[in-house]
Formats: structure tokens, C-alpha cells, sequence
């Protein structure tokens, strides 16, 4: 969680997460998933992404924070696998993560932001009802809190 | 190990176990023609040695190449024709390579592997060299063999040469066929996996596009309606703008600027008409016309191409048989010839992995217990030499191997007797299993006929497992065996596994995919039928197929989706509130439901028919195998049969066993494939109450069939109806003529020579219709077992036949009728002789009539025929007894355990699971009911079986039906007991 990175921020429960952008392989925001009934809580569905399966995890339950607004517009942030982040030379990014294509649904998509070296921390005790376990750091972004999320861990399955 | 080191190490072991596959092969052939060694051959397996030894040398691996050395020091004596190919010498060789494979198989434990043993077997074989090291070029030499022949990658494995291939000498012209080696790329697994994806997307896309140009072509084959619209709409604006001119000529400047808009309207839509009619014909021009059909083409090309590199040829498992069968042989003194054929048929990789096993376990066995030893084959008149013989062969989208030999086969009383033996079976069940179904308990877990566990087949692996692989793989496995002749198995296998047949359903608008090759059969249950067809079993729905109970799942349910029906009143779905698919109406609806749907709730749902009944609520059921059960499956909609691309499931579903995989359909969307076996076990199904109910249900009807069916005689009285009394109370049919009736004050008697006997019209005793006239000629029915036998006035004989039809005894009810029942759909009224003749002598039967004796015992009536259960019930309970009645010995046994009182039992003698006989043993040898009297009633009165019946420890013996005699015998038996 190197500061200086750039992060794709997005918005679940209502709160303002980070990723390491070279975790994304891309975002896509029209889909329509397929549901897996009996699947754990956090699995929303299989989605045909040209061809590919996409397993999509919705991290919501598992997360926690505010309720989701109602509406809310899905989008999907498809990550990369641990093949694809060690095939680009960033294998201490590929230990933990899938080796298989997984999206996030999220709440909505932000910018692509560079948090200043110094705005980053730890995550304080008190995250607004969000699980801790699952934040690596937070950033303050023009007076927003960005939670930097701790993407291997929060995929981990059950 | 540096990384790359890894990789090459891994190359080195992979291509050295290719040739190390082949030098079997080569090392049994050279045994089969010790006279004439192929040089040729020898300088192979020298070769394949040499290259072994280098790579591992390179590697650092000295223990491996050590014993390559060694193997290849003997091979090169044998080259030079210092030594002779001997059984010993083959069996040191063979030895050899199992080590040396045994240790690449383990080498980064190579090292530490004992080579010793083996080195000094093949010391005396190497001559001066002894079975000593490397020799110092052996490095240098090494590093050139596997730059230079090494690398020989084949996706196309060796030819197996059969052991014996009783013409041509072996190997010469066999291997030549092989690619060689700058051919040929080794490719990853991973990547062919990947481009079969790849190309299944791709037909997919092809699909897609062809489908949509097809719609686009369609559109365009109305050009003319196209063009007529363009013009429609051109003349129309033309029109409407020259309107729009003359009022804004009449309204000046204001006037301009509202023309000047409309003229703009009218040229948009003059433009959308264009752009609509010209776009359409886009697909019919040449160019897309013609890249299309060659992408589909291609497509379809590079599909098949890249499954192909899938593909291998079975020899590569065949390969491995006839070492099997060698070390057999040698070890159990048998002489076995094994013959291949078909090897170069082809299947996919993933299965030709999964085949080895189960093959090799077959082949043991019919090398273990199949083939007898010389001595007992001579004796049966069968050559000494047994023949063993595996063939391959495609036939439609699968592929049959066939494993044939000319043993001992599989003794069906010896399989019947192990399985009962190891409580795999019930004596009974054994006893009423055809030989077939006997032969194929060989599957059962836990079964194996060997006499002796041999060290050969006796390794906890049972044709069981063979079994559940093949099935594992879509595939099934046939059996056919005689004994004495020998046994036949055959595999039926899908060429691939990778695109299956599917059929899709639907489950409340959502799609599932059910692979073909699980599916049993396709069952509609129409609305109306569904409270008659499913049943209740412990609380879960069944419904009988064939004889057989199948469970039934809703998919729906299943998945906690709301259950709807279609009503067609509303003419919507609705929710489906019924607990059960048997129930009829849970509860009412509620208010809040009916006003949804804004209909009077009072009006409407007391009554009406169950709409959940109506045609457009059949039950659409999907049979589903697993394994040797089967399950039904309720679908809403059966859609379509596709093949699937099947997709193996994400890791965060691994706990989703209701499914095998997903599959990406035609239409892009993302579909489920069920898998039956998972559904069962996530619904936790019972199998073994619906097993044991279908068994008890075979055994009934296999009874029924042997048993006792009563004999009815069928006949008319002059009216409409039908009668039937039991055949076995008709002493005989006569034929009369009206002339020897002659009347005695009320009643009538029928004359012979020397006595009268009374004839009764059954109109004037029954309430049953009076025939119009009394007829000229007529039957009497004369019945036996009666003290004062009359003669039943029969106007016409309908039939005799044989039935176990049920007998009802609520629909009519009267002196002198048992009840009614359904015969060839015609109601039949089943005549209570006792009764009737009482009604027709009231006089002489009322002193019989001492019910005292008899009132207020309990008896216990064992019966399996439900006719003569129901008569003799109504019997005893006329005489005021309480009768509990069961329908077999086992029943009465277990009726009497559980503690029930009795004065007496009267039991049949044959019938199913335990027969009368043995329950008066059992009950006798129990000492449990001391002094209950028991009478047996049979049709047969032989003295024989009498005899039998007192040794069992019956006390009286009756025949069935004779009431008289009957209530006489138990009088007796209360009389004296007070």
C-alpha cells in the first residue's frame, strides 16, 4: 500500500473505497448476472464477460457500513488474476488474489486518484459500521475518507 | 534449483516417461521373437537409455542416470549379439524400467532411492562392465543427445504393438509412422485448454452473428415493401410540406417560420424512412454475404481442429495391458494371449487419464478370475492358452471399448451366494434376482467373487470403482457373461467431454441445463391427473414410474424460489401456497391476496375446481439418474436440447453442489448446469424407504403373478349384470331347459332321476334388475362346500379368467354380495354364496346361526389374496369375531411381537416372505404363545401337506372357502377352551 499509487475509488454502503488500480483489469457497467442459488451471501451472480465466466462478488454483506442507497446504480469492477499479476511482473500483488476472473459490484465508480504520501494512515478504530479487517489503510481525499481496501483478504472465500 | 532449472528438469522427466511408455512394448516384443531380433528395435531401447541417462547426468541427478547406464551398458551387449534374449532377461529389463520410472516419478528423491537390488540382477546380464557408474564422457554426451533426440514431442503417442500380432513380425514399419521429431511442438495442456474455450466462444459469436444476419436478410427479401414505405413516406411529406405552403403564404412572416419548421419535421422523418430502408439490406451484399459463410466455416474448421489436439489415441492405455497380462502370467502359471485392436481410436485427453485405471483394474480381473489355469481349461474341452481381447471402435458421437475373454465367466449362484454372504442382498432378494441382475452385483461396493485375495486384483479396488469412473466420465458399462464361456464388458465412453448434450428447463423464468446423459426419461403429469399420480411417502412426494417410486424434487423449491401457478381464471401466475403437491387446497387465499388481484374473494374461492388443476399446471418431471436410483425433477417449462460448452465453477461456489458447472448459451446469458448426484445430497434424499417400498412392490407383484389369482366365473342373470362367484366354489355348470323346473310352492326345484335339487333366481333375493322374460334355456350354477347345494339360475356364462381384482364393499350392499369390483372396465358384483343361500333357507341356517361361541374373539387372519381375505374377514366378523387381517406371515409375526392379543390364527399357507408353515414354526419354536390355536386354510387338501402342517404344529386344517366347516372348527376350538 505503497502511497504514491494510483487507487480507482468506488462506493459501497454508502462509504468511499480505494483499489490499487493495477489490480483492475477494467469496468464495466452494463451486465446482467446469472444468480447461483445456495451460493454464500457475497457471490451476486455469474456474468459472460465476451466469452469468459465472471464470478461476481458483491462485498457488501462482508464489508458492512451504511445500508446500500436503494437504486443504486451496479457497476463492476473486474480484477485482474494472480496469473495475469505475476505474467505482468507484479507477483507481490498476485499472492491472495483469485486465480480466477472475479468483478466487484459496487455502488458506483470515482476517479482515478493519486492520494498525497502524507494523507495516508492507518485505519482508525471507528470505521462508520465498516469491517476493519478489510481496510488496509485510509486516505484523506479533498476532506473525504478513502478506504484503501485490502483487496486478498476481502476475496479470501469462506 | 533455479527457476529455469525447474522447467527443464520438468521436460527432462516428461519426455523421458514418453519413451520410457514405448520401451515396454518394445522389451515384450523382443521377448515374442527371441529368433529374429529387430536391430532395429534394440537400437531404439539403447537409444531411449542413452538419452535417459544424459538428461538426468545434466541434471545432476546421478541415480537415475546411473541405472540408465547400467540398463544400457545390457542393451548394447545385447545389440552386439554378446547376449540372447531370454524370459530373464526381459524380466531384468522390465524391472529395470519400472525402477527407473518409479524413481523419475520421485525425483527430487531420486537420490536417496536404492538402486543396489537391481543393479546386481543386471550385473551378470552386463558382463565386464558390471553394474558399475557413469562413465566420464557420460555429461558431455548428454548434453548433445538431448539437444539432438531428444525432444521428439508427439501429440500423437506411440502405437502400441499388441504382444502378439500373429502375422506380421513386431515393431518394423509400426514406429516409422511417427512424426519426426522437428515436426512437432510440445504445447502446454493449459494453452489447448484455453483455445478449446477460446474456439467454443467463438462458435458462439459465430452463432450470434449468423442469427442476426439471417434476421437482417429476412428484412431485406422485403425490399420492395421497403421502398414502397420510402416512397409512402416521400409522397406524403411532399404533400403535407405543399400544405404547409399554402397557409404560411397566407399568414405572412409568422407563417414562414412555422413552414420553415414543418418542412424540417417532414424531412426528419423522410430521413428516418431512409436510413431504416437502406440499413436493412446491408447483410445481402456479396461481400458480407460471402465473409460470413467463411467465418462459419472457418469457425467450425478451427473448433473441430482444436478439439482435436484434445484428442489422443486409446493406445496410450492400451499400451500399458500387455505388461499386465505378461506379469499375470508368469505369476499365476496361466498362459494368456491378449489381443488390441483399435488403438488408434481417439478420445479426449481428460478421459483417456481417467480410463486408466478402471482398464487396467478389468484387465486384471479377467487375468485373475476370468481365465481358469491350462490344466482347468483342457479339462473343459477350451485351448490352454486364454484369450483376452481389447477392442476400440467409434461408432455416432461415442466411443466403445469392448474387453472380451474366454474364461471362466461370472457364475450367477456363486455372485448370488457371496453377496448374501456378505449381506450385500437378502436371501429372498437373491432367490428372485434374474441371472443378469445376479451377474451385475459384480458392481456392488464391496464385492469382489475372488476366492482368495490375490495380490493381483485383491487391492480394495472393486468393480465398483471401476464402475463409478466410467460413469464419472458420461459414460456406462455393460456386462454379458455365460459361465463356463467367458465375460464381456463394454464401456460405452463421449468422445469429449468438454461439449456436452444438455437439455435447458426453466424453473420459475430462470434457466438451468441438465445434462443429457443423466437424464432417464420426460414425464408430464397433466393438472388433473397430479392428485391421483403423486403420492405420499414419509412426507415427501413420489410418484410411480413403471412400477418404480421416484422421489420428486421441485427445482424451484429447491432453491427457496416462490412457487407459482398458472391461474387461469385471472390468467396470471400466482403464488403457490400448498404445502404439499398432493394437498388440495392449503388454505384459502387470503384477503390480501385476492385483492390483489382485484377479484370478489367470497365469489371465487369456496368453489370452482382447483385451478392449480387446470391443463395449463401440468406437472412437467424430468427423470434424473444417479448412480442405480432415480429422481424426478419438476421443471415449469422443458426448453430446448443445445450443446454446452460446460464451464468448471468458481472456487467461491465450490459449496453450490447442486451444480456441475455453468455454461454461456446461445443467447449470451449465463446458465447452470445441475448436476443430479449433488441435488440428491443437498436435498438429502432418502433412497433406501423408496427402495425398500419398490422392492415389496416387485415382490408382490412376482407373488401375484405365481399366486393364487382367483378364478372367476363371470355370468349374467338375465338383467344387465355382471356376476362373478370364486371358481373354486362352482362344482358345475349345467345347461337346463325350462321344462325341468318344476315349482313347489314358492320355490322351484330343478329334477334329476333320482332327487330334486332347488334352483334360485337371484332378482328375487338381490336388489338387482328382473329380466324381461323368464328365458327357455338357462345355466345352473352349482357350488360345493354348501351342506344343500341349489342351483344359481345363470341366463348366460360371460367368462372365466383369472384376476386379483379388488373387491369394494361399500358401493352394494345386500344379503348374498360381497361387494363389487372393476373387471376389463365393467363393474362386476361378486356373489356371497353363504349369504345368499342363508337368505334362500332362512329356515334350516337359523340354528347355525349360534353366534355365542364365537362373538368377541380376536383373530388374527394371515392372507395374501385379497378375494379370500375379504370373504373370510366377513365370516368371522358375521359371527360377531374381531378380526385383524395382514397380508402376509411376516406381518402376522410381527403383529404377534408387538404384543396384540389373540384367541386364534388362521393363516394361508402360501405367501410372500414368510409362508404359513414358517410362521407356525416360528410361533411354535418362540414358546411366546403358548396354546394359541392355529388353523391353517388351504385349496389344496392333500394328505401330504397335511401331514407337514400337524409336524409344524398346526392344530386344524381347513379348506379355504368352506365357511361351514370353518366356524365349525374354531367352535370347536372355543368350545373347549371354556
Amino acid at each position: 500500500m505503497a502511497p504514491g499509487n494510483l487507487y480507482l475509488s468506488f462506493e459501497l454502503n454508502g462509504n468511499l473505497f480505494g483499489i490499487d488500480v493495477l489490480l483492475v483489469r477494467e469496468v464495466i457497467h452494463d451486465f446482467e448476472a446469472t444468480p447461483v442459488e445456495t451460493a454464500t451471501d457475497i457471490v451476486r451472480g455469474l456474468i459472460n464477460l465476451r466469452g469468459q465466466l465472471v464470478t461476481l462478488l458483491d462485498l457488501g454483506p462482508r464489508i458492512g457500513g451504511g445500508e446500500r442507497a436503494p437504486g443504486a446504480a451496479a457497476h463492476c469492477v473486474i480484477l485482474k488474476t494472480s496469473t495475469e499479476l505475476a505474467a505482468a511482473g507484479r507477483s507481490e500483488f498476485a499472492a491472495g488474489m483469485p486465480e480466477e476472473t472475479v468483478g466487484l459490484v459496487v455502488d458506483g465508480i470515482g476517479d482515478v486518484v493519486a492520494p498525497a504520501a502524507e494523507s495516508v494512515g492507518p485505519a482508525p478504530a471507528n470505521l462508520a459500521g465498516v469491517n476493519e479487517e478489510y481496510v488496509a489503510a485510509v486516505a484523506l481525499l479533498e476532506g473525504k475518507l478513502m478506504m484503501l481496501m485490502d483487496v486478498s483478504r476481502a476475496l479470501a472465500p469462506e | 534449483m533455479s527457476l529455469d532449472d525447474q522447467e527443464l528438469l520438468g521436460e527432462i522427466i516428461l519426455e523421458s516417461k514418453e519413451h520410457l511408455g514405448r520401451i515396454e512394448p518394445d522389451l515384450l516384443s523382443l521377448e515374442e521373437n527371441t529368433q529374429e531380433i529387430s536391430a532395429d528395435l534394440v537400437n531404439r531401447l539403447f537409444r531411449t537409455m542413452h538419452s535417459i541417462k544424459g538428461g538426468f547426468a545434466f541434471m545432476g541427478l546421478h541415480n537415475i542416470s546411473e541405472l540408465a547406464h547400467a540398463l544400457e551398458n545390457v542393451l548394447a551387449r545385447l545389440r552386439d549379439g554378446q547376449i540372447k534374449v531370454t524370459p530373464g532377461l526381459v524380466d531384468v529389463l522390465l524391472a529395470g524400467v519400472d525402477k527407473i520410472t518409479e524413481m523419475i516419478d520421485n525425483a527430487s528423491v531420486s537420490e536417496s532411492m536404492s538402486t543396489q537390488e537391481i543393479k546386481e540382477k543386471l550385473a551378470p546380464f552386463a558382463g565386464e562392465h558390471g553394474g558399475g557408474g557413469a562413465e566420464p564422457e557420460v555429461t558431455a554426451i548428454a548434453v548433445e543427445s538431448v539437444l539432438e533426440e531428444a525432444p521428439v514431442a508427439q501429440p500423437q503417442p506411440v502405437a502400441v504393438t499388441p504382444v502378439r500380432e500373429t502375422v506380421k513380425p513386431p515393431s518394423e514399419g509400426k514406429h516409422s509412422q511417427q512424426p519426426k521429431g522437428g515436426d512437432a511442438v510440445r504445447v502446454k495442456v493449459s494453452t489447448l485448454d484455453r483455445l478449446v474455450n477460446l474456439a467454443a466462444e467463438l462458435v458462439f459469436a459465430r452463432n450470434q452473428m449468423i442469427s442476426a444476419l439471417n434476421v437482417k436478410a429476412i428484412e431485406a427479401l422485403d425490399r420492395a415493401r421497403v421502398m414502397e414505405v420510402v416512397d409512402a413516406a416521400a409522397g406524403e411529406a411532399g404533400r403535407n410540406i405543399i400544405s404547409h405552403a399554402v397557409r404560411a403564404g397566407a399568414n405572412g412572416a409568422e407563417g414562414r417560420a412555422v413552414f420553415e419548421k414543418a418542412v424540417k419535421r417532414e424531412l426528419d422523418s423522410l430521413k428516418r424512412a431512409f436510413t431504416g430502408a437502406v440499413s436493412a439490406p446491408l447483410a445481402e451484399t456479396p461481400v458480407v454475404k460471402g465473409a460470413a459463410r467463411q467465418v462459419n466455416f472457418v469457425t467450425t474448421e478451427l473448433q473441430e481442429s482444436i478439439m482435436g489436439t484434445r484428442l489422443q489415441p486409446v493406445g496410450t492405455v492400451f499400451g500399458k495391458l500387455p505388461r499386465i497380462i505378461r506379469d499375470l502370467t508368469r505369476s499365476l502359471g496361466k498362459q494368456i494371449n491378449i489381443e488390441l485392436h483399435g488403438e488408434e481410436v481417439e478420445l479426449d485427453k481428460s478421459i483417456i487419464e481417467t480410463l486408466s485405471d478402471p482398464l487396467t483394474h478389468i484387465i486384471r480381473n479377467c487375468g485373475d478370475h476370468g481365465i481358469e489355469a491350462p490344466d482347468v481349461r483342457e479339462k473343459a474341452g477350451k485351448p490352454a492358452e486364454g484369450r483376452v481381447r481389447v477392442a476400440a471402435y467409434q461408432e455416432g458421437g461415442q466411443v466403445y471399448i469392448e474387453i472380451t475373454d474366454d474364461g471362466r465367466g461370472i457364475d450367477p449362484a456363486a455372485v448370488r451366494r457371496k453377496a448374501v454372504e456378505k449381506g450385500i442382498l437378502t436371501p429372498e432378494r437373491a432367490g428372485e434376482m434374474t441371472d443378469a441382475e445376479a451377474q451385475a452385483l459384480i458392481f456392488a461396493p464391496g464385492f469382489s467373487t475372488a476366492q482368495t485375495v490375490t495380490d493381483v486384483s485383491g487391492r480394495g479396488v472393486g468393480m465398483d470403482v471401476v464402475k463409478t469412473n466410467i460413469e464419472s466420465l458420461g459414460g456406462s458399462v455393460e456386462l454379458h457373461s455365460v459361465a463356463g464361456e467367458g465375460t464381456r464388458l463394454l464401456l460405452k465412453l463421449p468422445l469429449t467431454m468438454a461439449i456436452i448434450p444438455a437439455l435447458v428447463v426453466e424453473a420459475e423464468g430462470r434457466r438451468y441445463a441438465i445434462p443429457q446423459a443423466s437424464i432417464d426419461e420426460l414425464t408430464r403429469v397433466r393438472g388433473c391427473d397430479i392428485s391421483s399420480s403423486i403420492e405420499n411417502l414419509g412426507g415427501a412426494p413420489v410418484i410411480r414410474r413403471q412400477g418404480r417410486l421416484l422421489p420428486l424434487v421441485y427445482l424451484a423449491g429447491l432453491f427457496g424460489l416462490r412457487k407459482t401457478f398458472y391461474d387461469p381464471k385471472a390468467g396470471g401466475a400466482r403464488e403457490d401456497r400448498r404445502g404439499q403437491l398432493v394437498d388440495r387446497r392449503k388454505r384459502p387465499l387470503d384477503q390480501q391476496n385476492a385483492g390483489e388481484s382485484g377479484e370478489d374473494p367470497a365469489a371465487e374461492r369456496p368453489r370452482g375446481p382447483d385451478r392449480r388443476k387446470s391443463l395449463a399446471n401440468a406437472l412437467q418431471i424430468v427423470a434424473l439418474k444417479v448412480g442405480a436410483h432415480r429422481f424426478g425433477l419438476i421443471v415449469d417449462t422443458l426448453l430446448d436440447t443445445e450443446e454446452i460448452v460446460v464451464k468448471p465453477l468458481s472456487s467461491y461456489l465450490k459449496k453450490c453442489v447442486c451444480y456441475s458447472g455453468a455454461t454461456i448459451m446461445g443467447d449470451g446469458k449465463v446458465t447452470m448446469i445441475l448436476d443430479p448426484a449433488g441435488i440428491t445430497s443437498f436435498t438429502k434424499m432418502k433412497f433406501e424407504a423408496v427402495d425398500k417400498e419398490f422392492e415389496a412392490a416387485q415382490r408382490a407383484k412376482k407373488h401375484a403373478q405365481m399366486a393364487e389369482r382367483q378364478s372367476l366365473l363371470l355370468f349374467k342373470a338375465g338383467g344387465q349384470e355382471v356376476f362373478a362367484i370364486n371358481l373354486d366354489l362352482a362344482n358345475r355348470v349345467e345347461r337346463v331347459s325350462a321344462e325341468r323346473i318344476k315349482p313347489v310352492g314358492e320355490k322351484e326345484f330343478l329334477n334329476y332321476a333320482d332327487y330334486s335339487m332347488r334352483i334360485l333366481r337371484l332378482e328375487e333375493y338381490l336388489p338387482v334388475s328382473r329380466p324381461s322374460e323368464r328365458p327357455e334355456r338357462f345355466f345352473a350354477l352349482i357350488p360345493k362346500l354348501v351342506k344343500n347345494p341349489m342351483g344359481i339360475v345363470a341366463s348366460e356364462i360371460v367368462d372365466i379368467i383369472k384376476s386379483d381384482v379388488k373387491i369394494d364393499r361399500d358401493k352394494v350392499k345386500g344379503t348374498g354380495i360381497f361387494g363389487t369390483g372393476v373387471i376389463e372396465g365393467q363393474m362386476v358384483i361378486f356373489l356371497d354364496i353363504y349369504g345368499l343361500f342363508e337368505a334362500a333357507e332362512p329356515e334350516i341356517h337359523a340354528h347355525l346361526a349360534v353366534k355365542g361361541k364365537l362373538a368377541g374373539r380376536r383373530i388374527l387372519l394371515a392372507e395374501d389374496t385379497a378375494f379370500f381375505r375379504t370373504v373370510t374377514t366377513k365370516y368371522l366378523e358375521e359371527q360377531g369375531c374381531e378380526v385383524r387381517a395382514v397380508i402376509d406371515g411376516q406381518y402376522a409375526w410381527e403383529t404377534l411381537l408387538a404384543g396384540e392379543k389373540f384367541d386364534a390364527l388362521l393363516t394361508d399357507i402360501n405367501m410372500p416372505r414368510m409362508n404359513g408353515l414358517e410362521l407356525t414354526k416360528k410361533i411354535r419354536a418362540s414358546g411366546k404363545f403358548p396354546g394359541l390355536p392355529i388353523v391353517t386354510l388351504t385349496s389344496m387338501g392333500l394328505e401330504r401337506d397335511k401331514k407337514v402342517g400337524y409336524e409344524a404344529g398346526v392344530d386344524h386344517y381347513e379348506l379355504k372357502l368352506d365357511k361351514e366347516r370353518l366356524l365349525e372348527t374354531l367352535r370347536g376350538i372355543f368350545g373347549k377352551g371354556k
